[in-house]
């Protein structure tokens, strides 16, 4: 229920004075430019409502302000459609920079006095008096603004009166006016082809929508103007001879309310995360669980934690509340990467995660989890868990395993440290294997039949990719199984009594190092020419492997050679015969079982204890 | 007014039962709407005479999604204007070029859904012969006799059926299924973790059905799924 839950962040915000949250019925707008007057309505000045801002080059920037007004954003289309004591320069003065239609500009100003002259009797302020007067004697033939001020006529404008601090909008006799119409008039009396009907959200006979604002900003790569999530924009999602939001009858207060909590979501960047195409927000229904909150997303999301280090500066801006939260989130997020439960306040909070991805003017939701904030933890931890594939290698020690290096792992790899690069990662998968995190589910068959067939063509195997590969077939044999069913464990570590394709992914490790013990600096080892088919028709390769190896074992001195026949030996003794071909799930253990060899062979023995057969 | 009630069993690999807020960009709700059953049982055996009610909706595999990238178009074959004058005269064209006017869908649905709906009939005119429409309904459903084939939410997740004895006890989540129910071409790993539907889920308000006679209004009922079951559908309704 994503809208609901929307909505219920938002009343919970609009309850907290700090959080800054318009009300329904009103909107942020730059302002550029403030008309003021006298309390007979002549024309003081018009002026700069800019403000100074610091730029990154250390330059000053005016910037227009955000003042909140009345109404939403500014109708688009051709109509004429003044808003109430605020708008563009066309409308507010009847002047527009290099006017193509001056009739226009004329006819959009008229519009603009005829409105106001209306309301004028209904609202009964002095302030209101004034623009009314001012609108009435304007001439706005004769304006021309030199170009001092033609700087600041670009965006919106406001009336304030001369003396006073606020705008006149702001007034109390004009909003107590705007305030009540609201309330009796819901709507805003505009739209006329408004309907009443049952809202799917609360149940209650509301007035629909016909369009969801605020446009929703921030999903990355959707329009910049915004995109929205509720959107009827061709004639073929049209049913039952109903247009637009009337298809959905969300009502207007509610898709108010949840339009504007998700654009402030996705500006607040402590709390979105771009996995592939999709912007994934998150949020959590109690101020109070901010930390758990930050561990989860840390551990699940963060691209900046693909660096941690303790002393990285980005760790600082992780959280830079004090040393103590910081020791508390190093901890638990330790603890979670361990795949275990960490200890922390407000974990039987709500919990939402949402991914949207654009689609043009439309968004579309890529995935969405919502429960208690303990469940989430508890999935991630289990993510982890899965993915527990040991020995770390020092570099990646401490690391979460993020969805996004999970991505990663399937991108191009020429054996230096990958570069995130988004653009690798298939869209699709990105949103399914998020969703398995959040769901506890499968990882997606994509996801092991991608790294499996990236590993044979670079021919790298990473710990990072180890660690998929075994995270993929531990998941989907624990879902087969069932809860509490017993299910055959992959080896977490070196296991010399591991299934056939991990023994022959073990052998192949031996041979290879092998070879390059006997022709050391050799270009090209049987890694490069083997690797992919002794992987998947590993009885095409492997008796001429085992010939080749003979000649290797025969360059190597004689103590050596008998320790390395011994652990070929002990290799083979595990193994009937060489299958023709492997299943994917069978490659993948391959690799691991090449990647705990080969670890092994590279380690020195006394940090191994476990690997006694290796001994040399 | 004399009621019957009939159970079915249904399924299939994937499903969309969309919501209307999110039904371009589709968004499955979590669990088949009473709507979308209707739709099956009256694609199996319906009269005139006889009038559908949805009583309850049972759960038997865990709630998965996935999501799913479709092909569409934009615009529809106006029915009152090119059909029309095509209907009169006998010629005409009512083509879309699919290629000129393409539009690419994302999807979240379900997978691997397996339900049994609970449904009574209502009598509206003729003989009140009970007998005759259970009986007609019952051959249809276990010979696989559809006037149409039933679907999943959209024509294209397929819907799978079979008739279930109105007395057999539906397991609860935490039993296992009864074998002959899990013999059909059905995936296996949908059958593990039904523990998950234990509880109590508060779906929110889902999509009752759409009162065609008043301007075609959709109704909303607020939908809670308990120990993996949407009971009383037609009760739930009258409160809303």
């Amino acid at each position: 229920m994503i809208l609901p839950s929307l909505i219920d962040y938002y009343d919970r915000l609009v309850a907290d004075p700090e959080a800054e949250v318009v009300p329904f019925g009103y909107s942020l707008q730059k302002i550029s430019f403030c008309v003021v007057l006298n309390p007979s309505g002549k024309l003081v000045e018009i002026a700069d409502a800019r403000v100074p801002v610091e730029t990154t080059g250390g330059k000053q920037k005016l910037l227009a302000r955000q003042v909140r007004v009345a109404g939403q954003a500014k109708p688009s289309g051709s109509g004429l459609n003044p808003c109430l004591l605020w708008d563009n320069a066309a409308y507010l003065l009847g002047w527009k920079a290099d006017d193509p239609k001056p009739e226009r500009t004329r006819a959009s100003f008229e519009a603009y006095r005829d409105h106001h002259l209306d309301l004028r009797k209904e609202i009964n302020d002095e302030g209101f008096d004034a623009v009314c007067r001012f609108l009435e004697t304007w001439d706005s033939v004769a304006f021309e603004p030199d170009e001092a001020t033609c700087a600041y006529l670009s965006s919106f404008g406001l009336f304030r009166l001369d003396g006073e601090r606020g705008y006149v909008h702001q007034r109390r006799g004009v909003d107590g006016w705007y305030q009540r119409t609201l309330q009796a008039q819901p709507s805003g009396a505009e739209d006329s082809t408004e309907q009443h009907a049952q809202s799917l959200i609360s149940g209650l006979p509301r007035t629909i929508a016909r369009l969801h604002e605020p446009k929703i900003q921030g999903v990355w790569g959707a329009q910049s103007a915004g995109a929205t999530i509720v959107s009827f924009n061709s004639e073929a999602s049209e049913s039952y001879g109903k247009k637009q939001g009337h298809n959905a009858p969300v009502s207007q207060e509610e898709a108010f309310k949840y339009c504007t909590v998700l654009k402030r979501l996705l500006a607040d960047r402590d709390r979105v995360e771009q996995i592939g195409d999709t912007t994934a927000v998150w949020w959590v229904d109690s101020p109070e669980a901010k930390v758990a909150e930050d561990v989860m997303a840390k551990a699940a999301f963060a691209r900046f934690f693909n660096t941690f280090d303790e002393d990285s500066e980005d760790h600082d801006a992780v959280a830079a509340e004090d040393a103590a939260d910081r020791e508390r989130l190093k901890t638990a997020i330790q603890k979670l990467t361990r795949g275990e439960l960490p200890d922390l306040d407000g974990v039987d909070e709500g919990f939402h995660v949402l991914g949207l991805s654009p689609n043009a003017a439309r968004l579309s939701v890529r995935f969405w989890w919502s429960g208690p904030l303990r469940d989430m933890l508890e999935r991630v931890a289990q993510h982890h868990a899965d993915a527990r594939l040991l020995p770390v290698p020092p570099r990646e020690q401490g690391r979460p395993m993020t969805i996004f290096r999970v991505l990663q792992a399937t991108a191009r790899h020429d054996g230096t440290p990958p570069k995130p690069d988004a653009k690798a990662i298939a869209h699709k998968l990105a949103g399914e294997v998020a969703r398995s995190v959040f769901s506890g589910g499968p990882y997606p068959q994509s996801l092991l039949e991608a790294i499996v067939r990236r590993v044979r063509t670079d021919g790298v195997i990473t710990h990072t990719r180890a660690a998929i590969v075994k995270a993929c077939i531990t998941r989907r044999r624990r879902v087969l199984a069932g809860p509490g069913g017993r299910f055959q464990e992959v080896p977490v570590s070196l296991n010399p009594d591991g299934p056939g394709p991990y023994q022959l992914g073990r052998l192949f490790a031996v041979l290879e190092k092998t070879q390059t013990d006997a022709l050391p600096g050799t270009n090209r080892t049987i890694r490069e020419g083997y690797f992919s088919s002794a992987s998947a028709t590993p009885a095409a390769v492997f008796p001429r492997l085992l010939r080749l190896s003979q000649h290797h074992l025969a360059k190597l001195d004689p103590g050596f050679k008998t320790n390395r026949e011994k652990l070929i030996q002990e290799v083979c003794s595990h193994l009937e015969t060489f299958p023709k071909q492997l299943k994917l799930e069978e490659q993948g253990l391959f690799q691991i079982g090449y990647y705990h060899q080969r670890q092994d062979l590279f380690t020195k023995k006394s940090e191994t204890p476990v690997s006694e057969e290796t001994s040399e | 007014m004399a009621q019957h009630g009939v159970r079915l069993r249904v399924w299939g690999p994937t499903a969309c039962f969309a919501r209307p807020e999110m039904k371009v960009e589709a968004v499955s709700y979590d669990v088949m709407t009473p709507s979308a059953a209707r739709g099956i049982v009256e694609a199996i055996y319906w009269k005139p005479e006889i009038r559908w009610v949805i009583t309850a909706i049972h759960v038997l595999s865990p709630i998965r999604f996935m999501s799913l990238r479709t092909n569409g178009v934009a615009s529809k074959i106006p029915a009152k204007g090119a059909v029309g004058s095509a209907m009169k005269k006998g010629s005409g064209a009512i083509a879309l070029y699919a290629d000129e006017d393409r539009q690419q869908f994302a999807a979240q649905v379900l997978r691997d859904v397996h339900y049994i709906i609970e449904a009574r009939f209502e009598t509206l005119s003729g003989s009140d012969n009970a007998g005759k429409h259970l009986g007609m309904f019952q051959r249809r459903a276990d010979s696989g006799q559809c006037f149409h084939r039933p679907y999943l939410g959209r024509r294209e997740h397929e819907a799978f059926f079979a008739w279930v004895d109105p007395e057999t006890t539906v397991p609860a989540p935490s039993e296992p299924l009864p074998a002959d129910w899990t013999t059909e071409p059905y995936p296996v790993i949908a059958q593990a973790d039904r523990a998950s539907l234990s509880g109590e889920r508060d779906l929110g308000y889902m999509l009752w059905d759409i009162d065609h006679p008043s301007d075609r209004t959709p109704h909303f009922f607020k939908a809670v799924l308990r120990d993996g079951v949407i009971r009383d559908i037609d009760q739930e309704r009258r409160l809303a």
